[in-house]
């Protein structure tokens, strides 16, 4: 409250105190004068009134002592006596003094407020002497809101009396005022006004039935019609409560809202179900309820569905289940469009026609966009495989009496959900690769300085269309002599090759190998890391190696991100397309007679200064035709090598649905599966991990 | 404020129409007044054309009254059409009432009521 | 065009409040000293609401709005009175004379604008 009105109020205030100095004083000659008595009254009612607005509560709750008893001098119940007078003035003087303390002037004297006050109630009749306690309990006509925060719709019938106008109400204004609560429906009902020679033109004939969807309570509805709630017919009930009961899924049946609301009986609505109609026509047109209020019903029906749908699509927000077969029927119908789409670009680019061109474009990008997030749907926080780990080196370290701590990051990086499943074997292996033969005994570290316990680190990341899984111990590390003897003894190598240290490592992939001193039944009796290698190539991925005596060992796998669509290279050898995936893809070199030649027939390409082995695939795949002058190597990066694969052209990248070959071809090696390119023919997906493998074998074995 | 007036005319070459222009307030201040004059025109046409163009404001007096009229046009089977709620005005009064609607009510068989549709 | 509210109240500090309160949210406004001040002004001049005190010398709330509604441009006007908490009684009395609704003192600009509000639509 702004000075400038306490100003204003504190001038009147001494003005009424002047005046009701007087009076007192004028009462005293005469104590039977009501008009004095009124005006004794007045001023202290106006005092503690505005008292009471102006901030000055103390003033407001003296005087209210004061003002009760004239009240009762005023309604005749107590006679004005020489100590009334005495009292009265004393409290004037003690009100004009709290007026003047406001100002810093002036004392508060309590002790004597309180004797005054005393002295005023002994005067009350007995019955009343209680009452009078503080002066404001505002009771506030504002809406009060509740403390629910759902949304709940109501259903008010608003009935007004008809001579609601006569005080002055303006029923739309109320209705305008609902509208400010919330989503809100309103329906008037005027079957009530008569023709206009009965109308009484100032009588209210409408009735209103008000759909309301709101968070503020039915105390705030009720607080709205506060004025009028004698004159009116007020009902409200809940027929929504913001989800928290609707178990149906189905809305009411106009027929039910019409018998709920009192409209329309229930045998009638039988009668009317009867009848193979819709249920509103019928209704009218056989006059059992007005047309109104089949309106107000509908309107009803309209309303909730709304709600409950809006309801539905927040809801949807957070999840939504699916059976997975759905997410896989639409994966392969945007295959399939993937691939009509390719014809498409490839047909308008031959046609020269720019309308058609636009339009494939168009197409294209649609396209694009449809796949991608067709094939988000299925993506998963690989999260839950990672809580699943924990559980698992817990078991372990407790089982193999070491001290192990797994920690993880990236858990919310999202892999396709078939991946995913398909991951879970080959990590189980590598972790407990890591627990069995990677991290210490706790004596033995803590003899080396490390601490008793030691960390298997689980971390995921994307990485362009992959992911990358690394399983990080801080363990012994792998123990090169010790693979390569191994490896020597199991007839891998001979005693004499000259190995990398990337080589060593990758030994412990071949099948039947392992260097566990002891058989555990945790890592089993060494079928883990083979089998690891073919799961993760499966799934098209690959296998990484890094490891450091006494430091500890990190294997990175990395998996494309689905199963189902890749970004690939396309090639050509003679009139054949093959797929090689990009990922594998490092870059493309030219191959000419002259390098074959320098290489004195062995397969190795010179590439700044690099040695790259390559596969000649013509070779391999003993395509007749003759080679062109000009080959291309496309060098892949696979389990840590650089190879070539020689071929005759590099067309481009390709996105490629990936299709199995079936079962005929299923053991098929060297070949992931095909995809059917633009033009209606078939590619087949080279399966580079694979074929790098045999051709080893081959070697090995020659 | 807009002076409130009720004027009856005669359209030429149509002597069973009555045209009743109101102008002003149609509210309950003036209920009564309108109630009369729409009963008197009723009493001498066949046609009775309500022109609400130069209305500046409407209440539910003002609504109830077209719909009584209206009522009793089709009791007395004459005819009632109502001119100028085209507009914010009447637009907006209608829709603050919750007058709009699908459906007329029982007696609108003619189809003739003024709240289904277009008001919205 | 603003619309005209009265505030009639023997006390100025209260018609201060109110006026002040209602001309800066854009209402025009009269003010009357009594129920007779306010009758008087009423007659000659439309308004497009009422805020009474119920209390006032000459012609208190009551009278003031049993004969405002006597008066054609006031018949169907809202008119709302003020009360304090202890005249419940007079919230009855009030509304049977006439009165659209009520504010109970003390109140805030808030409030009364709230009221003035749902009134005037």
């Amino acid at each position: 409250m702004s000075d400038q009105h306490r100003q204003a109020f504190k001038e009147e205030a001494y003005e009424l105190l002047a005046e009701l100095e007087t009076s007192l004083l004028e009462l005293e000659e005469a104590p039977d004068d009501m008009e004095v008595i009124g005006r004794v009254f007045r001023a202290m009612h106006t005092i503690k009134g505005s008292g009471a607005m102006f901030g000055f509560d103390d003033i407001a709750a003296f005087t209210h002592e004061v003002e009760t008893v004239f009240d009762q001098v005023r309604n005749g119940k107590i006679a004005v006596t020489k100590n009334l007078i005495n009292l009265t003035l004393a409290a004037r003087d003690r009100i004009k003094a709290m007026l003047d303390a406001s100002d810093g002037g002036g004392v508060a004297d309590e002790a004597y407020d309180a004797e005054i006050i005393a002295g005023l109630k002994k005067l009350l009749p007995e019955t009343d002497g209680g009452k009078s306690g503080t002066a404001s309990v505002p009771e506030s006509p504002l809406p009060a809101t509740d403390l629910s925060q759902d949304d709940v719709t109501y259903r008010i019938r608003f009935t007004p009396v008809s001579d609601i106008f006569l005080n002055g109400t303006n029923p739309v204004s109320l209705l305008n005022e609902l509208r400010q609560l919330g989503n809100c429906r309103i329906v008037a009902q005027t079957c009530a006004i008569p023709k206009l020679a009965d109308l009484e033109p100032e009588s209210c004939y409408v009735y209103w039935d008000i759909i309301l969807t709101t968070s503020v309570g039915k105390n705030a509805i009720m607080d709205v019609f506060i004025f009028v709630e004698d004159d009116c017919d007020l009902k409200i009930d809940v027929i929504d409560d913001g989800g928290r009961l609707d178990t149906e899924a189905n809305y009411k049946k106009l027929g039910e809202i019409l018998v709920e609301r009192g409209d329309l009986t229930s045998s009638s609505m039988g009668a009317i179900l009867s009848q193979q109609k819709r249920f509103g026509e019928i209704a009218i047109e056989s006059g059992l309820v007005e047309p109104d209020k089949v309106q107000s019903a509908l309107v009803e029906q309209q309303h909730v569905k709304e709600i409950r749908q809006e309801r539905q699509t927040q809801d949807s927000v957070s999840s939504i289940r699916v059976p997975s077969d759905k997410l896989d029927i639409l994966v392969n119908l945007v295959g399939e469009l993937v691939t009509v789409q390719a014809r498409l670009s490839e047909t308008s680019a031959g046609r020269k026609d720019p309308e058609l061109l636009s339009i494939a474009e168009e197409v294209e990008r649609l396209t694009t966009e449809l796949r991608d997030n067709a094939l988000n749907i299925r993506m998963l926080p690989i999260g839950t495989t990672f809580s699943k780990f924990k559980r698992l080196v817990r078991d372990l370290s407790l089982e193999l009496g070491k001290e192990i701590e797994m920690t993880t990051d990236g858990a919310e990086t999202e892999l396709d959900k078939t991946v995913i499943e398909r991951l879970n074997d080959p990590l189980v292996h590598l972790i407990r690769n890591s627990i069995d033969h990677g991290i210490e005994s706790p004596d033995v570290r803590e003899s080396t300085g490390k601490p008793r316990q030691g960390t298997v680190h689980l971390s995921a990341v994307h990485s362009g269309d992959s992911v990358l899984i690394t399983i990080n111990d801080d363990g012994a590390g792998l123990n090169k002599e010790a693979i390569r003897a191994k490896a020597v003894e199991k007839g891998l190598v001979t005693a004499t090759a000259e190995l990398s240290e990337k080589e060593i490592f990758s030994l412990i992939f071949a099948p039947g190998f392992s260097t566990a001193q002891k058989v555990t039944s945790v890592s089993g009796r060494g079928v883990g890391m083979d089998v690891v290698k073919q799961a993760i190539e499966l799934l098209r991925g690959s296998i990484n190696i890094n490891s450091q005596p006494g430091v500890g060992t990190t294997i990175t796998v990395r998996i494309p991100l689905t199963l189902a669509i890749i970004e690939s290279l396309l090639v050509k050898i003679g009139s054949d397309c093959f797929v090689m995936p990009l990922s594998l893809v490092e870059e493309c070199v030219e191959l000419t007679n002259a390098d074959v030649q320098k290489a004195h027939g062995r397969h190795i390409a010179n590439v700044r200064g690099q040695i790259v082995p390559y596969i000649p695939l013509r070779e391999r795949f003993r395509i007749k035709e003759n080679a062109p002058s000009i080959e291309q190597i496309v060098i892949t990066q696979v389990n840590n090598q650089r190879v070539g694969f020689v071929v005759d052209h590099v067309i481009g990248e390709h996105q490629t649905v990936i299709k199995s070959l079936g079962r005929a071809y299923r053991d098929v090696k060297g070949l992931s599966g095909a995809t059917i390119l633009g033009d209606g023919s078939v590619a087949l997906i080279l399966d580079i991990p694979q074929l790098l493998h045999s051709v080893e074998m081959e070697e090995r074995a020659a | 404020m807009a002076d409130f007036t009720i004027k009856r005319s005669k359209p030429k070459g149509a002597s069973k129409t009555r045209v009743l222009s109101v102008s002003g307030e149609m509210t309950i201040q003036h209920a009564n007044e309108i109630k009369s004059a729409l009963l008197a025109a009723f009493a001498e046409a066949e046609h009775l054309s309500l022109d609400l163009g130069k209305v500046t404001e409407f209440d539910l007096a003002g609504m109830q009254l077209i719909c009584s009229a209206h009522r009793a046009a089709y009791t007395t089977k004459k005819e009632f059409t109502v001119t100028g709620t085209g507009s914010e005005v009447f637009k907006a009064a209608a829709l603050a009432a919750g007058l709009p609607r699908h459906i007329g009510c029982a007696e609108d068989v003619n189809k003739t009521c003024i709240w289904v549709g277009g008001v919205e | 065009m603003g619309k005209v509210i009265m505030t009639a109240d023997d006390s100025a500090s209260v018609r201060q409040m109110v006026s002040f309160t209602l001309k800066q949210s854009g209402y025009e406004v009269v003010e009357a000293v009594d129920g007779k001040d306010a009758l008087q002004k009423l007659s000659g001049q439309k308004v497009d609401m009422l805020i009474t005190d119920l209390n006032m010398p000459n012609l208190d709330g009551i009278g003031l709005i049993k004969g405002a509604r006597a008066i054609p441009t006031c018949k169907f006007i809202p008119i709302v009175m003020l009360t304090t908490e202890s005249q419940d009684g007079k919230k009855q009395e009030g509304k049977a004379a006439g009165a659209t609704g009520w504010i109970v003192k003390p109140f805030k600009p808030d409030q009364l604008l709230a009221v003035v509000k749902k009134v005037l639509g």
